[in-house]
């Protein structure tokens, strides 16, 4: 069964069509990418996958059970991780407790060791900051697990939004831009950590890029939205030559 | 690993007992009434700290919580279990109170809390007025009259309030530092995504809003049986503002900076008793004057515990605050 | 019937004064999201400055309508410059602050304006000068139509077209529709939103003093603190209405008004000034954008 089926997905704002008909499967340990112009509707399919808007027509489904329309922190308790666009941390909390925040859900709730400071309360502690830290680690940014993330260099916010996302244990992670300003050195970097991701924990990856070398380099698979609609699905090589994807970010050539 | 955590914390409570008496014998009754109230305020701006700072929510109607308390606290003691020795008495009656509080922070917590910003803020107020009017009009405790109340704590009005005061830091302060605790404070950074990192914001933020309400409660029972008479003129919009600015003074989402705010701005009004009839306009002029200079309070988000505070009095820092 | 009548009257008096009052909390949240506390008091000030302008003009002892005129162009100019002071001093610096630094200084000038009132003026009531011999107009039965209330009711009218006229027909009015709609883009536009804001606050001010001087006229008992109930009404008048929309706060404040008087007349006066509670948390529970209003969506 895929982990992620979309069928005939439609949502209107007002007159505008920000997605027309859109359909979609990923299946686990897939790294697809999503691509097209500026306003195609990227953003605004993670939107619809994890909640913030609900589709006006179709069907959103999770390992065959509907999620369209349940609000955004249950479809993430189900297993669908995001990072934003415009970068959503928790500026004045410590780059630690982003992804502690991003843990949440797992951590059990113990009333009474909160209170009395148990034992038991303290190892569970313990224990968390350890694995956050590793997930710190893994973006490499664990250095800064001290200071404010709102003082982190763009880089490194974006690396500590995949960190709290990964830290919400999900089984598929959307990925909105995640190169964006970084320098080319980052960007290798970047796709070594979401390679590793997807091979070590067997999620599965969907990207908004901008950047084709990088989508090129690690989606098997790419969808190619304009105007709200699918225009080509594909492997890298296919998509690169089709005609209307040319059209779509470059224009007619001139007659 | 802390091996004795609780130890340091049940000191401290045990020897506010011996502290009331030493206090009692040495300090004339109109000092230890200043520092009794030091107490009552520390608990009203720290609850609402859990609201407002912590959470983000805009709170204007703390007052009507701790009118809530008061009132039924003092109906319990009075009607409930008139009978009952004090000891066991006032800590029922307190426990009571600060329930039904928690149980008005319940009801308007939730169909409140899914505005936003300004019209919560509203919201809030205009809850805390009919609470206020309600009472107003309830012949049975007192309504326009005023009621007294009985047992009063006499002698042992500074042990209890600060034994309740420092419960009310200590428990609020481990929740919010825990890490659950954290999202409350992911809930006021980011809403959204909080939400899409799988928090339940709505329910984080009726769980603050109960909390807060439970301790504004307590508190509101602690005064009807200090002071052994309430009137509803005690919790008007004007108390809850006060509230609010010992909030903001302290730093908005700081507990530690509630709690200086609320000792400042206790004493303030005491000190500048000679200048009574110019007492509200100085305190008027200093809110805005505040607002304008130093909007961010004395500790901004911090604790006074966090080194990081302490960093930013002494160099300057090219991070924003 | 003639009962409902004449409360009716009352009611449309009462609610232009409202109204008034309504449209400077709506054109102050559109162009700055700001809920001016202070606004009611400025119109207890309007009240006070007609009442002193009206004993140093000397027309306390004369009743006329050219005494009245004046101390309403008086009272309204003063509080214009007022509403502008308080803006330029205390509110314009906070615009890069987040919204609650702003609402809590304007409840510190609010309380300012209450206190220092008390203390400038005098905590006891006043009372407003007879400028205008009240005479009825049209008396049928119980109900009594007295030329105060179509003084009150008629320059409402006059000062809430104007407004509009302001606002739909002239430059400053279109710059303040801009402004209120987009402020970064109306200054990124060449608007100078300063100017514009400043106005906002001149014409609302003299608004809500307009309304103080004419229910001295009708009210003659003012103190310093008659502008916090009818602060409070007004406001939820605008948000009934839709806050930030103009005619939403003229009927929101002719409802509230009419409403008010009912509900003090049939069913208990004590309930008066709930009413204005009940309906601000029944508006916000059920539709918090008001009668006219519509909701702005944050961008994920």
């Amino acid at each position: 069964m895929a982990l992620l089926e979309i069928e005939d997905c439609s949502l209107t704002f007002g007159g505008l069509k920000a997605v027309a008909g859109f359909r979609f499967t990923l299946d686990p340990g897939q790294l697809v990418g999503l691509i097209g112009p500026n306003g195609a509707g990227k953003t605004t399919v993670f939107n619809l996958i994890t909640g913030v808007y609900a589709p006006d027509r179709g069907a959103i489904r999770m390992d065959g059970r509907s999620i369209a329309g349940l609000p955004p922190f249950q479809i993430n308790r189900r297993g669908i991780a995001r990072t934003f666009q415009g970068i959503r941390l928790f500026p004045n909390m410590t780059v630690l407790d982003n992804v502690v925040v991003g843990a949440n859900h797992h951590i059990p709730l113990d009333a009474l060791g909160v209170l009395l400071r148990s034992p038991r309360y303290q190892q569970h502690r313990l224990q968390l900051h350890g694995d956050c830290l590793n997930l710190l680690e893994l973006l490499g940014i664990a250095r800064h697990s001290e200071a404010l993330a709102g003082s982190l260099p763009y880089g490194d916010q974006r690396r500590l939004e995949i960190a709290r996302a990964l830290a919400t244990r999900p089984r598929l992670l959307l990925l909105d831009e995640p190169a964006a300003g970084m320098n080319p050195l980052e960007k290798v970097e970047l796709m070594k950590q979401i390679g590793w991701i997807r091979d070590q924990l067997g999620l599965g990856i969907l990207v908004i890029e901008h950047d084709m070398k990088l989508i090129m380099q690690i989606c098997e698979r790419i969808t190619v939205l304009d105007h709200g609609e699918t225009i080509a699905v594909g492997p890298p090589e296919a998509i690169q030559r089709d005609p209307l994807v040319i059209k779509a970010y470059l224009g007619e050539p001139a007659a | 690993m802390n091996q004795r955590p609780n130890l340091i914390p049940l000191l401290l409570l045990a020897a506010q007992w011996p502290l009331g008496w030493l206090l009692g014998q040495v300090l004339n009754s109109y000092y230890v009434q200043i520092i009794v109230y030091i107490g009552i305020n520390v608990i009203l701006a720290v609850s609402l700290n859990l609201i407002n700072g912590i959470t983000g929510q805009f709170s204007l109607g703390h007052a009507g919580f701790m009118a809530t308390g008061a009132y039924v606290s003092a109906a319990c003691s009075l009607l409930a279990w008139p009978g009952l020795p004090a000891p066991l008495a006032v800590p029922l009656s307190l426990l009571t109170g600060g329930l039904a509080a928690a149980g008005a922070g319940l009801l308007v917590g939730i169909p409140t809390l899914r505005l936003r910003g300004d019209y919560l803020a509203i919201a809030t107020l205009g809850f805390g007025e009919i609470i206020r009017v309600v009472i107003l009009n309830a012949d049975a405790v007192g309504g326009a009259r005023g009621l007294s109340v009985s047992p009063t704590l006499g002698s042992y009005g500074f042990a209890v309030v600060f034994t309740c005061a420092i419960a009310c830091v200590l428990v609020l302060w481990r929740i919010v530092h825990s890490p659950r605790g954290k999202a409350f404070t992911a809930v006021r950074e980011d809403e959204i995504a909080a939400a899409a990192m799988g928090i339940d914001t709505t329910r984080y933020k009726i769980t603050a809003f109960v909390v807060g309400a439970f301790w504004a409660g307590v508190a509101g029972g602690l005064f009807a049986h200090f002071i052994g008479y309430i009137h509803t003129n005690s919790f008007t919009f004007l108390k809850s503002i006060e509230i609010v600015v010992m909030v903001v003074l302290g730093g908005m989402g700081s507990t530690s900076g509630a709690i200086l705010a609320a000792v400042v701005l206790t004493i303030l009004p005491e000190a500048l008793r000679d200048v009574a009839e110019y007492r509200m306009i100085i305190y008027s002029t200093l809110l805005v004057v505040m607002m304008l200079t130093r909007p961010s309070g004395l500790l901004g988000r911090h604790e006074i515990t966090e080194w990081r505070f302490w960093r930013s009095r002494t160099a300057p820092s090219p991070l924003a605050d | 019937m003639d009962q409902l009548v004449q409360q009716l009257i009352n009611g449309l008096a009462w609610g232009s004064i409202y109204a008034l009052i309504a449209l400077g909390y709506t054109m102050v949240y559109g162009v700055l999201r700001l809920i001016n506390f202070a606004h009611g008091d400025v119109y207890m000030v309007g009240a006070m400055m007609a009442y002193y302008a009206a004993h140093w003009l000397g027309f306390a002892g004369a009743p006329s309508v050219v005494g009245f005129a004046t101390v309403l162009l008086v009272s309204m100019a003063f509080c214009a410059a007022l509403g502008a002071l308080i803006e330029r001093v205390a509110y314009r610096p906070l615009r890069s602050q987040p919204r609650m630094t702003m609402l809590i200084t304007a409840i510190g000038i609010s309380m300012l304006l209450e206190f220092g009132g008390q203390r400038v003026f005098g905590p006891d009531p006043k009372f407003f000068p007879q400028l205008i011999e009240s005479h009825s107009l049209f008396r049928t039965g119980g109900v009594v139509f007295t030329n105060i209330d179509l003084l009150v009711i008629a320059i409402s009218l006059f000062l809430m077209f104007a407004l509009r006229w302001i606002v739909m027909g002239t430059k400053i009015g279109l710059a303040l529709r801009a402004v209120s709609h987009s402020f970064e883009t109306s200054a990124l536009m060449g608007i100078n939103v300063n100017t514009v804001v400043s106005m906002t606050f001149v014409f609302g001010s003299a608004l809500a003093a307009a309304a103080g001087a004419m229910v001295g006229l009708r009210n003659p008992k003012i103190d310093p603190l008659m502008g916090v109930l009818p602060g409070v009404k007004a406001f939820v008048a605008a948000v009934l209405g839709g806050i930030g929309n103009f005619p939403g706060a003229v009927v929101g404040g002719l409802l509230m008004g009419v409403t008010e008087t009912l509900v003090a007349a049939y069913l208990s006066s004590t309930y008066r000034d709930a009413v204005a509670f009940v309906i601000l948390i029944g508006v916000l529970l059920v539709k918090p954008t008001g009668l006219f209003g519509k909701g702005a969506v944050e961008k994920v």
